[in-house]
């Protein structure tokens, strides 16, 4: 195919530029005689010069010795000449702190430019799927201070309750957005709005699972490790796929930038684990017990007699400081 | 609740109480004839050489032989090597006591001096109610003084059968004698709850202690703390046992009939919330507990038993908030106890699904044992109706320094006494 031509891409933010590469020896830099000019203080008045072998067949000159040049992850030294062939992959430039890359015309673009809208992209994507999240979330809460409440209230009251959960969806949703746009020079309120909404209700979300397998099971365990799920894996996983849909970020950037996003809530969330973990290896005189109650009454227990409740109370606490005494013998 | 203000009391020696000393011929002449067998007790923490507790006692059965209380030389028995313990005359001479034995559960110790102390007292057999008695001690270490106050008869419904005196006990006279009209001993200062409300051991307690030791020649007891124990344990078991075999009194709360009161040592109060215009929860409860605390050290005291049944009935909530409501009451109402780690395990629990009475409770049953009391545990037990959508019944029990299998046996009498009415 003759038609296809070798391009290079200069990564800026948000637009990349394009060069077609015709004439060979292609020479960049920042020098205003190069043939592609990259106005980047990191870059090199001379950087790095390309000749063509055959074909797609290159041969990669480094001309730098200030900041240095990478190909494929591999540094080059200075003056040294280095063999590429540019095939389906492109090949990964980066002059001093600037990314380039050196790819075929017919290379499939899809991946970087359509946006994803199928599955669970899906909530972020339609405004429908935004406004319904938005709406869930308000319910949820409104339901959520309906059951709180101890003493019989007017309507206004509740609304009323809801009315920081509001605030708190719309700031959040504005800085969202608002970081969004300064990156994509796009707005993107609909997809900010999903985004803050399963912030707000992913916990809630939750916490209602795990309240409703600590009574299946009788347990602690459920809820206590939705919880470190809700506090560890929530924020980046939603950040995730927020970053992949919206800034078309790579997979291994996207989940770069979601932990870099997520690091300040994760350290917070890593002391208070620690601080819960020093609480627990100190001397309580509270009993700890499943003490979850629920009208649906779903649990997988069977009840038992009375006898045999005190059968195994009496089999199964045996006299603890017996067994610690055996156990320093 | 009188026994909570006991606590603050027991020997607490910072409180300034104003206190009288009733000008009456009779207690002047008769101060004058005891003097010198009343002695303050002390507690020497060898750490400073100063004494840490004081306490008061008298001369009894022999020369050299001082009553007084249990809880005044507890930090002795605790810790017999960082304390030690002596004698204060009125006439400022001292000396060295030893520990004979002890009555933990009427707060009862016997101490021994080397060299011959005083006339012992006679001990006599407790007046008719309204005879004037006569207190003896130093209290809050002002000086030896007597107190004048009223016999007012055995309680009937405690564990302990003791005296109450209406005179005015302070902190430091603990361990003195009350006296009769003619200089006899009837009972030991035990403690006060103020304004004239003063407690004293039966002095039958002190004769069956006295008569055992008399048998062995007053020799000091080997294994006090195995003896302590024993005695603290016998007596839990013995106590679980005659309540098992009691009728007990029935009280209805909600549509359940459950067990009363089970003797007269336990008795119960409504403890029902007031409640709050508008609110949706009617709470209605009752509590039934019993007065003991047997002393043990000055954070430690055990014996006290206690349930309670709260029922919860919905005003117009759909069940799950209802439930909601219901779940918040189910995480209160535990134990509270100063037991800390030196003295005790963590609890221990098992929970399971129990039908009572043809309903099912959601029932917990918790155990820590005491590290130095072997064979004594806190019981803690909880339980929540769960089938109905609409009412809840939420069962607490707790016994403070108890057997364990007795206990749940207890328990088992109790839950089996339940009674469901649609």
């Amino acid at each position: 195919m003759d038609a296809v031509k070798l391009m290079l891409e200069v990564k800026t933010r948000s637009l990349n530029h394009y060069y077609p590469l015709e004439r060979f020896p292609v020479r960049i830099g920042r020098a205003l005689d190069n043939d592609i000019i990259l106005s980047d203080n990191t870059v090199s008045p001379h950087h790095l010069e390309i000749e063509r072998l055959d074909g797609f067949r290159l041969q990669v000159h480094n001309l730098s010795g200030e900041n240095g040049s990478r190909m494929n992850r591999r540094s080059l030294r200075q003056h040294e000449m280095a063999e590429v062939q540019v095939g389906a992959d492109p090949v990964n430039l980066r002059l001093g702190n600037r990314q380039v890359r050196l790819l075929r015309s017919d290379m499939d673009v899809s991946r970087t430019s359509v946006r994803n809208c199928s599955g669970l992209y899906a909530v972020f994507c339609h405004p429908a799927w935004s406004l319904s999240l938005m709406v869930l979330t308000l319910l949820a809460f409104l339901f959520e201070n309906y059951l709180q409440a101890r003493l019989a209230k007017d309507i206004t009251f509740y609304l009323g309750g809801l009315m920081p959960y509001l605030l708190g969806l719309v700031a959040l949703t504005l800085v969202i957005a608002g970081i969004s746009r300064l990156s994509t020079q796009r707005w993107e309120v609909g997809p900010a709005l999903s985004l803050a909404a399963l912030f707000m209700i992913g916990p809630h979300v939750l916490g209602e699972i795990g309240h409703f397998l600590n009574y299946l099971l009788t347990a602690d365990w459920p809820l206590e490790g939705l919880m470190l799920v809700n506090n560890f894996l929530l924020l980046p996983v939603v950040l995730y796929g927020y970053i992949r849909l919206i800034h078309h970020a790579e997979p291994w950037s996207a989940l770069g930038i979601a932990l870099l996003f997520s690091t300040p809530m994760l350290v917070y969330q890593m002391s208070d684990l620690m601080d819960q973990i020093a609480l627990g290896t100190e001397f309580t005189g509270e009993a700890e017990f499943n003490r979850t109650l629920s009208s649906l009454d779903i649990r997988l227990q069977p009840s038992i007699s009375i006898d045999s409740f005190v059968t195994m109370a009496t089999e199964e606490l045996e006299p603890l400081t017996g067994k610690a005494d055996a156990g320093s013998e | 609740m009188y026994r909570q203000c006991l606590a603050t009391v027991w020997l607490v020696c910072c409180l300034l109480y104003s206190f009288s000393v009733h000008a009456e011929t009779r207690s002047s002449s008769l101060y004058n004839e005891v003097e010198k067998s009343i002695y303050q007790v002390r507690v020497i923490n060898h750490k400073t050489g100063n004494k840490s507790v004081i306490g008061s006692g008298f001369v009894v059965a022999r020369p050299d032989i001082l009553a007084t209380n249990y809880h005044v030389i507890s930090s002795y028995t605790n810790d017999p090597e960082a304390f030690s313990m002596n004698y204060l005359s009125t006439t400022g001479d001292t000396g060295p006591l030893r520990l004979v034995d002890v009555d933990v559960l009427h707060d009862l110790a016997i101490l021994k001096a080397d060299t011959p102390l005083g006339k012992p007292l006679k001990t006599s057999a407790i007046p008719e109610k309204g005879a004037t008695l006569y207190s003896l001690g130093n209290p809050l270490d002002l000086g030896f003084s007597i107190v004048t106050g009223t016999n007012n008869g055995m309680l009937q419904n405690s564990e302990d059968n003791n005296i109450l005196f209406s005179g005015n006990l302070n902190s430091g006279m603990s361990g003195g004698p009350a006296l009769n009209e003619s200089g006899e001993v009837i009972g030991v200062n035990v403690a006060t709850a103020g304004n004239d409300v003063s407690f004293l051991v039966s002095i039958q307690y002190l004769n069956i202690l006295l008569e055992r030791l008399r048998l062995r020649g007053f020799r000091p007891a080997e294994d006090l703390h195995g003896n302590i124990t024993r005695q603290l344990h016998d007596n839990s078991i013995e106590r679980l046992k005659r309540l098992q075999d009691n009728d007990w009194k029935r009280v209805q709360i909600g549509q359940f009939e459950v067990p009363g009161s089970m003797d007269r040592t336990i008795s119960c109060w409504d403890s029902s919330d007031e409640a709050r215009g508008g609110s949706l929860l009617g709470i209605y409860a009752a509590t039934c507990s019993n007065e003991l605390r047997i002393f043990l050290d000055e954070k430690l005291s055990i014996g006290e038993m206690r349930y309670q049944y709260t029922w919860y009935e919905s005003e117009g909530m759909i069940p799950p908030r209802f439930y909601r409501q219901y779940e918040y009451q189910n995480a209160s109402g535990l134990i509270n106890t100063t037991a800390d780690k030196k003295n005790v395990t963590r609890f221990e629990c098992r929970t399971r699904f129990v039908d009572i009475s043809g309903r099912d409770f959601k029932m917990t049953v918790c155990r820590r044992d005491y590290l130095r009391y072997q064979g004594l545990s806190d019981v803690l037990v909880t339980g929540a109706m769960v089938e109905e959508p609409k009412v809840g019944l939420i069962f607490d029990f707790y016994l403070v320094g108890t057997d364990f299998d007795q206990s749940v046996r207890l328990l088992q009498r109790m839950l089996k006494g339940f009674k469901w009415m649609p």
